[in-house]
């Protein structure tokens, strides 16, 4: 009788030592198991697109860079409107004579009115290689 | 004479803005350079210099004109707006000043300051005309 106490009393013990273990395998494990996973995933999941952002924006970058580029080339290849532009500080250098130089090479002649003939751009009237140049100050008022 | 000698090709005139009037004076330079960039900056400096007393010099005024000439009135407008010339006129008064203008109207030939009085001025030319064409020659 006191045997088969002890059997099953340690029948008993082994089937819950059995089941603890059981129990403790599958809630312990599982959740490291789960939140590694859940962890890479995440790292995964912020590094990977980070990654692919940040790639994304390096060749966005890259593109606008050379978009830039071409954007710069076709603008260098733009004398006439440069000259526009280039005439303002060729005011301030002083050199009365070179702006309307740039000017007069975008002018225009036109066939009729008061300069009908006359090679004329903003603020210049005449060729630009005349030997003598009057300047006017003056002021509409 | 200054006519015959530009269209002769002997010689160029050039116009610079020096504003001593104030506002209006600043408005209306600013406005035919605004007319410049549609081609029609010789339009406008006429209509001031030659009308100017009879006309405006106000917004409604330029936008008067600028339609008249058939100007872009959204382009103009927003010229205006910007004051997208504004440096322009800054180093032309700037230029002016070092080159020792002070009053308007101001005359320089071959860079080297022009008599006031018209008809000194028109011998001045004439003696560089004669001088040109001596050395061309």
């Amino acid at each position: 009788m006191t045997k088969t106490i002890t059997v099953l009393v340690v029948s008993m013990l082994a089937v819950a030592l059995f089941l603890s273990a059981c129990g403790s395998d599958d809630a312990q494990p599982s959740a490291t198991s789960r939140s590694v996973p859940a962890d890479q995933s995440a790292q995964t999941d912020q590094s990977d697109p980070a990654q692919s952002y940040q790639a994304g924006n390096t060749q966005s970058v890259e593109e606008s860079q050379s978009a830039d580029a071409e954007q710069q080339a076709p603008s260098s290849d733009q004398p006439a409107q440069q000259s526009t532009t280039d005439d303002q500080p060729s005011d301030a250098d002083g050199s009365a004579g070179d702006q309307p130089e740039q000017e007069a090479m975008v002018g225009q002649i036109p066939d009729s009115g008061p300069y009908a003939g006359i090679l004329i751009n903003r603020h210049v009237l005449g060729d630009p290689n005349a030997a003598i140049v009057i300047t006017e100050y003056s002021d509409f008022l | 004479m200054i006519e015959e000698a530009v269209r002769s090709g002997l010689a160029r005139y050039e116009y610079r803005h020096f504003i001593v009037f104030g506002a209006a004076s600043q408005f209306a330079a600013m406005a035919t350079e605004c007319a410049g960039d549609q081609g029609a900056w010789w339009e406008f400096k006429d209509a001031y210099m030659l009308e100017g007393l009879a006309r405006s010099f106000t917004r409604a005024g330029a936008l008067d004109l600028a339609r008249a000439e058939g100007l872009d009135l959204d382009r103009f407008s927003q010229c205006l707006d910007d004051e997208a010339h504004a440096d322009r006129l800054l180093q032309m008064r700037q230029q002016a000043i070092a080159d020792g203008v002070t009053g308007t109207p101001t005359f320089r030939v071959n860079d080297r300051p022009g008599a006031r009085a018209i008809d000194a001025l028109l011998e001045q030319i004439r003696a560089a005309a004669e001088a040109a064409e001596s050395a061309g020659s």
